[in-house]
């Protein structure tokens, strides 16, 4: 007899799980079956009413009800709902009644899933916490929706909302799984608190609510119509009324708003893409305002997808008006492979232009900026605009001294976000800029061309964030390094032809005072590099300034170049080349021109040091016009060296000039050597000091004084040639008008005379001729003079070898005085072997002319002679009397007595008589 | 056994359990969702009979349109607002006729019984089923009642609906004029009488090939009266205000008032497939700011703004392209300026490449000596440049200063030929008119062109002008090639001939030096002066003195199978200008220039400070 195998305990304890399990879900399956056969609906037990809201509570949600119903078609109905969202304060959805359909099995599954969904009376809340107004208002009323699951489709007959005079409706079918709850994204961060979401999703709608608030009313319509692929198309328009009830209120104002859209659902209810075109009229959001705009958009579910275009005309920022804009939008890729934004626009106001690209690519982290990047290969930029749309840039460019009345041309800007830094770069020129003094009607007045530079800026950049290159205003060019902080450093390289005044403001005193010293005839070329601070007077600056056909103080220079050195208290201007005169052979010189600034401001300088071999007359022009004329045909060898020194003392400018030129030269037409010249000059004291080998002989002048009242003058001559020393003296021509090309006049017949001749007096050198004072000469010469007492006759005789009516004079000796441009002769003696001529008289040095009378005597003979009786020479000399007169050049001599002479004698004659006034 | 026999049953009531409640689940599936709405969601027709006058309203392709009492596309706020009001009627709601007449009411306590209005709607989503409803009016409380179109039940409207069921047809009508979308419209023509006979404009869209550019894409053009580029951004913005023009109102009004029998003005703007004609007539007599029109295949007559005409009165002036050279600069070929008399010609070697290199070639009667490299960078910003020219916007509607090129002088100041392979594009320049305010201002026009145009030509920085080849010649001067490198340098004064300092590369690789030009300094300068580069050539004398020092370098070429060979350079160099800046000359070349900033401070130090 066998028995049963007995059971395992394993198998015992299977089976009676089994059986346990069975036993618990038949009792469920008959409550359902209960349910499922319902005819009527059923409330529900306050139990299950309460277990079901303190699982909502359990998720943040507070549900309250009148009733709860159980409906026959399996729905659970409830009957004056209010939910709250825990952690804001006040209901957010009321409604009449909802009903949510579930299906049974997907229960018995243990999956909720929705089949039914039926709203009547529904009203959306803002709650006070979250509402811009601060209280609880009604976003939506009226809300009804009817919806059932068909399988994949969601199907809404119906789903309208009304908020005042905003009708929103929706009908059509949708994929059934956008019911199903998404996966949170990855790398999404932080899920915000359900509270947080609800008021985001509340204050988003009341901000779209708010852009119908005060109009005539608003509509959305939208439409779903499904797809054989699963999905949905979705198409409607948004309209919004004309008829604004209250102008300035709402977010956003529009009027005459239409929008229509297409969007694509996968089966998945995913935003596969969607398209919208929005047109509208004065729209005002915040300070922006448009008056007309048009918008098309297409993307997908990804907003960096988004593409399209914008039409946005005159558009006002704030109190910047009658902007029009036009963008396509388009999809962008950066280097990293992220989607952007881009936005090829132009813009244009009724002066200033602009078209270029603009680009927004999101970050990847909400901790990190955005990029951002703005092209505009061309566009111009009104100033009147610039400031009104940045009119923070007045302060600022006031501070800097800037200002400009024309306009900006950009080309070729890139503005973009790297990291936290901004960078911008690109061309700019500019018509009208002046900024310290610097503008292109000020650089080149006949040339009045604009600023064109290419720029960078980068903020992180310091202490130079702004970097101009290729910088070409007027006629310079260079680069520029600024801050553009406040009293931020700036530097400057410019080079090219510039007119010095332009510089004023930038380079400060010591540039004004140089060029003060300077007329230009032609534009100097520069090339200085200045470094500043925005606001400061001082400056650093380095550089060389080309400088042709320009006078100093008067003496005209052919060219020179200028090295500049300034730095803090010190300016070094070095002077090389410095080329003076019209031709070559008026010499250079090289030195230096100094200001020391830490002095008081008259002592400050200029200190001018200079040698080199410059004709003496450049360098007397620097005292005076009158001096240069005077040395005008001083033509020194060009070894000679000159030296001159300027300095400031007493308030005005002291000139100390020192000339040596040891070899030959011509000094006034006359061969000399050996100069030693020593010109001092300051205010009107004036001292020339000079030792020359002149004519033959050796001639020194002292003048010391105020050259134009009496300056001391002395003369000394001693062996010169009186011939070539008139000839001197006639090329003292004060009239001759300054600046005119020196007189080589012509050699001089070479004479055996020799004269020495002392004067002392006083001259002006304004009126040369109108010296004063006292001088003693003794000439001789063998071939001074040959008297014919007979006129003709002796020439006649002299022919025939008769030479006694003729005597030759050999030496003249005498003391003369000048004053009002007369010379005054009261003793002139001059005398030969046989005869001697006793003369007295005066030379109208302003005429030249002269007037001269004396008698000729001869010498006694010793013992007795009687043929001497018979001597009609010595008779006729007796009664003769000698007179000169006429021109100096060509004087006329006559020695016939006259009977007036006979008559009277002339011994009360004033004639050649040294007035008192040179006596004292 | 007993125990398999309870698990049996178990397992059967079970599932019978199971199949009952899915049983009743399927049922209440089957069952219809109750539907309270009056009117189906999406309409596409409504009739309104109000009394003796009939609204139709039909929804088209491209929106709502009003069929009766006239043909005009509707408003859609206007037909939104009725139909929104529609949607929100409930069936549910309201009261029943018998209930009301067991209270004793009748219909004409709501005026049902000869209600004032007739609506009817049809759906196309609902196979066009129609729904028609009467509305009457209760003559003491002035509120609206809508029996269904079963006339079972009776619905109080609100007063929205009221004010939709008021609105005139006329408040149906869109003020928007043309039904063509700015971006359909290709063919635009404007016609205006005048007494020697009507003056013709026509503007197209059309893709044509022109000199200097690649692919121009569709662009508005002149077809009449000569063939001319349009301003792209001009005509853009005229042709997209004119296609949504408004209406300021509807207005009848006797022909011989309106003038439209013989129109001032008729503008037609041709779409893909349709056109329609806006005809212009007389300024309305009380307001000269408005101005009769109607379209020519419609009866409305309105009155629009007359000052929206603007543009189209002239559109030969005020549409004419404002680019006096819109060209590809990197398609140039060649290039040849022309001033004061002289000329001097550039010519591209090579046609590919990101940065092309050109040559200044000497050409007879030119101002070119000597065979120079053009600098590719320079010539390709003045192309860019003059391609970027526009006419500077004036007067009080911004409209570009142009020029007929009938008043242009006999005498151009400076040319610009651009050669395009075979084609070629001739820019004149010319004295801006008298009483032109702003700088560098130039009036510019193209051969063949009907206008010139006033331009700020700041941006060429004056290169139109420039004819001296040291404005175009290539700024770098010496770059050796790959693997060459300098090998020795030799610094030396010229008035003594004293060296400075000398330094040679050893085989090693190391740098060895005497005076100024020690290791590091030598290897620095070395490399330094592998490419040299200048700033620019000064035209003129700059003051830089006399050269006062010569640097010689030594350049090995790369090891090949001969060996490597050396060569020589020789700069002359001025004393430093200052601390970034000195002129050179290459003894080799002829032309002064300034040394790049970067080589220059290498450099500067060396050769002491700018002082004397």
């Amino acid at each position: 007899m066998s028995s049963a195998p007995a059971a395992t305990p394993l198998r015992r304890f299977l089976r009676g799980l089994f059986i346990t399990g069975l036993s618990l879900l038949l009792p469920f399956q008959i409550v359902l079956l209960w349910f499922a056969s319902l005819d009527a609906p059923v409330k529900l037990p306050a139990s299950i009413a309460s277990s079901l809201t303190e699982r909502l509570a359990a998720q943040g949600l507070q549900l309250q009800a009148r009733e709860f119903w159980l409906l026959p078609d399996q729905s659970l109905a409830v009957d004056d709902l209010t939910l709250e969202v825990s952690g804001v304060t006040g209901e957010i959805f009321t409604a009449e009644r909802v009903e949510i359909g579930v299906s049974f099995p997907e229960l018995l599954a243990g999956r909720v899933s929705v089949q039914r969904v039926r709203v009547r009376g529904g009203k959306l809340w803002c709650p006070a916490a979250v509402s811009r107004f601060g209280q609880s208002r009604v976003l939506a009323e009226d809300i009804r929706l009817e919806s059932r699951r068909e399988g994949r489709w969601l199907m809404v007959p119906s789903c309208l909302a009304r908020s005042g005079k905003f009708v929103a409706a929706f009908h059509g079918e949708l994929p059934s799984a956008l019911l199903n709850p998404s996966a949170p994204a990855p790398n999404s961060g932080a899920t915000p608190s359900l509270a947080t979401q609800v008021a985001a999703s509340l204050r988003l709608i009341e901000d779209i609510l708010l852009i119908a608030e005060r109009s005539g009313g608003a509509s959305l319509s939208l439409e779903a119509q499904g797809t054989s692929r699963g999905g949905a198309q979705l198409a409607g328009h948004a309209v919004i009324g004309n008829d604004w009830s209250q102008e300035g209120l709402g977010l956003i104002q529009a009027r005459e708003l239409l929008v229509r859209g297409t969007a694509e659902l996968d089966a998945l209810g995913q935003l596969q893409t969607w398209r919208t075109q929005m047109a509208a009229k004065k729209i005002a959001c915040r300070n922006i305002r448009a008056g007309e705009l048009a918008l098309v958009l297409e993307g997908t579910q990804r907003l960096a997808e988004t593409q399209g275009r914008l039409i946005l005309e005159q558009v006002a920022i704030d109190t910047f008006s009658g902007l029009q804009v036009q963008a396509t939008l388009t999809r962008t890729q950066n280097a990293a492979g992220r989607a952007g934004l881009g936005a090829r626009f132009r813009a244009a106001t009724s002066d200033s232009r602009m078209e270029g690209l603009a680009g927004w690519t999101p970050a990847a982290l909400a901790t990190e900026p955005d990029e951002f990047s703005l092209q505009i290969p061309t566009g111009h930029l009104a100033a009147s605009d610039l400031l009104r749309a940045a009119p923070f840039l007045e302060a600022p460019f006031a501070q800097a001294d800037i200002g400009f009345t024309s306009g900006l041309n950009l080309a070729d800007l890139e503005i973009r976000r790297v990291g936290a830094n901004w960078q911008a770069l690109g061309e700019v020129s500019c018509s009208g800029l002046e900024a310290m003094g610097l503008s292109a009607a000020a650089i080149a007045p006949q040339r009045n061309l604009p600023l064109v530079t290419r720029f960078s800026y980068q903020t992180e950049r310091t202490p130079y964030p702004l970097q101009l290159r290729d910088l070409r205003l007027a006629s310079v060019t260079g680069e520029a390094d600024c801050s553009l902080d406040a009293g931020g450093p700036f530097v400057l390289r410019l080079r090219g032809e510039l007119q010095p005044a332009c510089l004023d403001r930038l380079l400060g005193p010591w540039w004004i005072e140089l060029w003060k010293l300077l007329e230009l005839k032609a534009r100097p070329y520069a090339t200085i590099d200045v470094a500043s601070h925005w606001g400061d007077a001082s400056s650093e600056v380095h550089g060389r300034v080309r400088l042709a056909d320009f006078t100093f103080r008067g003496a005209p220079f052919r060219s020179v170049e200028v090295i500049v050195q300034s730095a803090g208290q010190k300016t070094f201007i070095g002077l090389e080349h410095l080329q003076g005169g019209t031709i070559a052979t008026d010499g250079s010189l090289d030195g230096s021109l100094t200001w020391d600034w830490s002095k008081p401001a008259a002592e400050a300088g200029p200190y001018l040091r200079l040698h080199g071999n410059l004709q003496p007359w450049i360098a007397g022009r620097c005292a005076s016009a009158e001096l240069a004329e005077t040395l005008r045909n001083l033509r020194l060898s060009g070894e000679h060296s000159l030296a001159l020194e300027i300095s400031p003392r007493a308030g005005a400018l002291a000139v100390v000039a020192h000339v040596k030129n040891p070899g030959p030269f011509t000094a006034w037409g006359i061969a000399s050597r050996g100069l030693v010249l020593d010109v001092t000059s300051h205010a009107e004291h004036l001292g020339i000091k000079a030792e020359l080998a002149l004519a033959d002989g050796q001639a020194t002048l002292s003048i010391l004084g105020n050259p134009l009242k009496d300056a001391a003058l002395r003369l000394q001559l001693q062996g010169c040639d009186p011939v070539k020393v008139a000839k001197v003296m006639e090329q003292w021509e004060p009239a001759a008008a300054p600046g005119t090309a020196p007189v080589t006049p012509p050699s001089p017949p070479v004479s055996r005379g020799k004269l020495d001749l002392y004067f002392l007096g006083a001259i002006n050198l304004q009126a040369p001729r109108l010296l004063k004072g006292r001088g003693e000469f003794v000439l001789s010469d063998p071939e001074l003079k040959r008297v014919r007492i007979l006129g003709g006759i002796s020439n006649l005789l002299e022919t025939i070898g008769v030479k006694s009516t003729s005597y030759d004079l050999t030496e003249a000796q005498g003391t003369f005085g000048c004053i009002a441009g007369r010379a005054y002769f009261p003793d002139l003696i001059i005398k030969g072997a046989d005869a001697r001529l006793a003369l007295t008289g005066e030379v109208d040095l302003l005429t030249a002319t002269l007037e001269f009378e004396g008698d000729f005597t001869l010498p006694q003979k010793e013992g007795f002679n009687p043929l001497e009786i018979f001597n009609l020479n010595r008779a006729l000399i007796s009664l003769s009397r000698i007179r000169v007169n006429g021109p100096l050049a060509k004087p006329e001599i006559s020695t016939l007595p006259k009977l007036s002479d006979l008559l009277k004698s002339n011994k009360d004659s004033k004639l050649g008589k040294i007035p008192l006034a040179v006596l004292e | 056994m007993r125990i398999a026999r309870t698990t049996l049953f178990l397992l059967l009531a079970n599932l019978v359990a199971f199949g009952l409640v899915w049983r009743a689940s399927y049922a209440q599936r089957q069952t219809a969702s109750s539907q309270d709405l009056l009117f189906p969601a999406a309409l596409s027709k409504v009739e309104l009979i109000d009394g003796g006058q009939k609204l139709t309203l039909d929804k088209k392709a491209n929106g709502w349109r009003i069929t009766t009492p006239m043909d005009w596309p509707a408003n859609l706020w206007a037909v939104q607002r009725l139909i929104d009001e529609l949607r929100f009627i409930d069936g549910e709601k309201g009261f029943a006729v018998a209930e009301t007449q067991a209270s004793g009411g009748t219909l004409s306590t709501y005026g049902l019984v000869t209600p004032r209005w007739t609506l009817r709607t049809t759906s196309a989503a609902d196979n066009e089923r129609g729904v028609e409803v009467k509305i009457g009016e209760n003559k003491d409380t002035r509120r609206l009642f809508m029996l269904t179109s079963n006339g079972t039940r009776i619905i109080p409207l609100g007063d929205a609906m009221a004010a939709a069921l008021e609105a005139k047809p006329e408040s149906y009508r869109v003020d928007k004029i043309f039904e063509i979308s700015d971006f359909e419209i290709r063919n635009l023509s404007a016609r205006r009488r005048q007494k020697d006979g009507d003056s013709v404009t026509t503007l197209s869209f059309e893709e044509r090939a022109r000199p200097g550019r690649r692919n121009p894409g569709a662009e508005w053009r002149f077809e009449a009266p000569f063939d001319a580029l349009a301003d792209p951004e001009r005509s853009a913005k005229a042709i997209t205000e004119l296609a949504n023009l408004r209406v300021i109102k509807f207005l009848d009004a006797p022909e011989d008032e309106t003038g439209l029998a013989t129109p001032e003005l008729r503008l037609g703007i041709e779409g893909n497939s349709r056109r329609q004609v806006l005809l212009l007539g007389k300024l309305k007599t009380d307001s000269a700011a408005l101005r009769w029109a109607k379209l020519e295949d419609n009866a409305a007559l309105f009155l629009v703004e007359a000052k929206a005409f603007t543009d189209w009165e002239n559109p030969r002036a005020t549409l004419a392209s404002a680019r006096p050279a819109d060209f590809d600069p990197e398609l140039a070929s060649g290039l040849t300026l022309t001033s004061g008399g002289r000329f001097i010609t550039l010519h591209r070697l090579d046609a590919t490449g990101t940065e092309p290199r050109w040559e200044i070639p000497v050409a007879p009667g030119s101002t070119v000596t000597k065979r120079r490299e053009g600098d590719g960078k320079i010539i390709r910003d003045f192309l860019t440049a003059l391609a970027r020219l526009r006419a500077t916007l004036t007067g009080p509607t911004a409209s570009p200063t142009l020029v007929a090129a009938s008043q242009l002088p006999a005498e151009a100041l400076h040319k610009v030929e651009i050669q395009f392979g075979g084609n070629r594009i001739v820019l004149s320049f010319y004295e801006a008119p008298a009483g032109t305010t702003g700088a560098a201002q130039l009036l510019v026009h193209q051969k063949g062109a009907p206008h010139a145009a006033l331009c700020d030509v700041s941006l060429l920085r004056n290169a139109q002008a420039s004819i001296d080849p040291k404005a175009w010649r290539n700024r770098a001067l010496t770059e050796l090639a790959a693997g060459a490198k300098v090998t020795g340098l030799r610094l030396t004064e010229r008035s003594d001939g004293k060296v400075l300092g000398e330094a040679r590369l050893g085989p090693d690789g190391n740098w060895a030096g005497t005076g100024l030009l020690d290791p590091a300094t030598s290897r620095r300068l070395a490399g330094a002066f592998m490419q040299v580069r200048a700033s620019d050539f000064p035209p003129r004398e700059i003051g830089a003195g006399d050269f006062r020092y010569e640097l010689r370098l030594t350049d090995q070429a790369a090891a090949g199978a001969t060996g490597a060979s050396e060569s020589f350079r020789t700069y002359l160099c001025t004393a430093p200008l200052n601390r970034s800046a000195i002129l050179l000359r290459d003894e080799g070349d002829g032309d002064d220039f300034l040394l790049e900033a970067s080589l220059a401070e290498l450099l500067i130090p060396l050769l002491g400070t700018s002082g004397r």
